[in-house]
Order: structure tokens, then sequence, then C-alpha cells
């Protein structure tokens, strides 16, 4: 299973095994890929399959507008 | 002066004769015609005294349909008058509740499109909140910053996990 790991900047690589750890725990052994997109903002957010797991600061930013909107 | 007896019997006579002749030629014809105008005159004076009754009857029967008819005429003007108050009340309350309709009617408009606005305007801000908020930290996060941010985002998804 391929897991995409975005983030603003390069994740750490001690940062990418504690993820890969956590996530294996869960779904078994597990291809992780990452991406660097700066528009995230801070934050990570995880992908496996179709499900997602958004930390970004964009993302907590697009639930703030939701919610004044 | 000498009394001729002869001379006397002979007027005696005479008189008598004429007096018989007027009575049966002259005073009973005209007792008759007398009797007959008197008749006439009474007749006529009940006739003038039945047309006097009937003209009296005439003038109550006038004075009463009179009456009776300003009587009706108060009354269907006053009928009328009536009505046409009841309708013009009728209208009055009828305008008065269509106006008062109307007024709700713009008021609700008005409060909606208000609400619209004040919603519209609340996107906009909160729009212009987002953009800002975006780049300023876009520009303000430094590395160290952000390495902090990817960490505490890690620590969430852990727990999520």
């Amino acid at each position: 299973m391929q897991v995409v790991v975005s983030s603003p900047i390069a994740i750490s690589s001690s940062q990418k095994q504690t993820l890969q750890k956590a996530v294996e725990k869960k779904y078994g052994k597990v291809e992780m890929v990452e991406v660097v997109d700066p528009s995230l903002i801070g934050g990570v957010k995880v992908t496996i399959g179709s499900h997602q797991i958004d930390a970004t600061v964009k993302s907590k930013l697009n639930q703030l507008k939701q919610q004044l909107g | 002066m000498e009394i001729n007896i002869a001379q006397v019997i002979f007027q005696i006579i005479n008189f008598g004769v004429v007096f018989v002749a007027l009575t049966y030629l002259v005073y009973k014809p005209v007792l008759k015609t007398l009797q007959q105008r008197a008749e006439k005159v009474k007749a006529s004076q009940q006739a003038a005294d039945d047309v006097l009754s009937e003209k009296d009857a005439m003038d109550k029967t006038k004075t009463k349909t009179v009456a009776e008819a300003k009587k009706q005429a108060a009354s269907l003007v006053a009928a009328a008058q009536k009505q046409a108050d009841d309708k013009l009340a009728d209208q009055m309350a009828k305008a008065k509740a269509q106006v008062k309709e109307f007024v709700e009617a713009e008021k609700e408009k008005w409060e909606a499109e208000k609400k619209r606005m004040k919603k519209e305007f609340e996107k906009q801000l909160s729009d212009s909140v987002f953009v800002v908020s975006e780049k300023v930290l876009s520009e303000s996060l430094d590395k160290k910053a952000l390495t902090k941010s990817v960490d505490a985002s890690i620590q969430e998804i852990l727990k999520a996990l």
C-alpha cells in the first residue's frame, strides 16, 4: 500500500520513521511517498488509499472559513 | 150714504169667484214651483256638502299619503345612508388590511434582504480573512516554525491513527 505524506517542507527521517511505524502498525507494510507542497502553509497531510488525515494549516484555515461563512 | 145690497152681494160673489180662481190658477202653481225650487236648492246644497265632504276626505287621504311617503322616503334615505356608511367602513377596513399586509410583506422582504446582505458581507469578510491569513502565515513562518508545526501535526496524526 502506498502512503503519501504531504508537507510544506521536507520531513526529517526521524519524523518519517515515526509516521511509517504508526501507519504500518495499523495497515501493515506500506510504501512512503513524500510530497513537498508549500501551499499547505504548515502541518502534515497523510493519504492512505482513500483515507486521508489532514492536519495542515491550510486545512484548518479552510475549516475556519467554512465555520465563519 | 145709501148701501146698495145688491151691489154688495155682487161684490162678495165677485171677490169669491176671483179668490177661488186665483187660489187654483195662481197660488197652487206658484206654491208648487216654490216647493220644487226649494227641493232643487236643498239637493244642490246636499251635493255641495257631499263634494265638500269628499274634498275633505281626499285632503285627509292626501295628507296621510304624503306623510307616509315622507316617512318611507326618510326610511329609505336612512337605510341608504347606513348602507353607504357600512360599505365605506368595510372598504376602509379592507384598505387598511391591504396596507398592513403590504407593509408587513415589504418589511419581511427588507429583513430578508438585510439578512442576505449581512451573510454576504460575512462571507466576503471570512474570505478576505482567509486570504490574508493564508498570505501572512505563508510569509511569516520560517523553517523552525514550519518544523514545529509539522511535529505537532505528526502528533495529531498519530493520535488519529
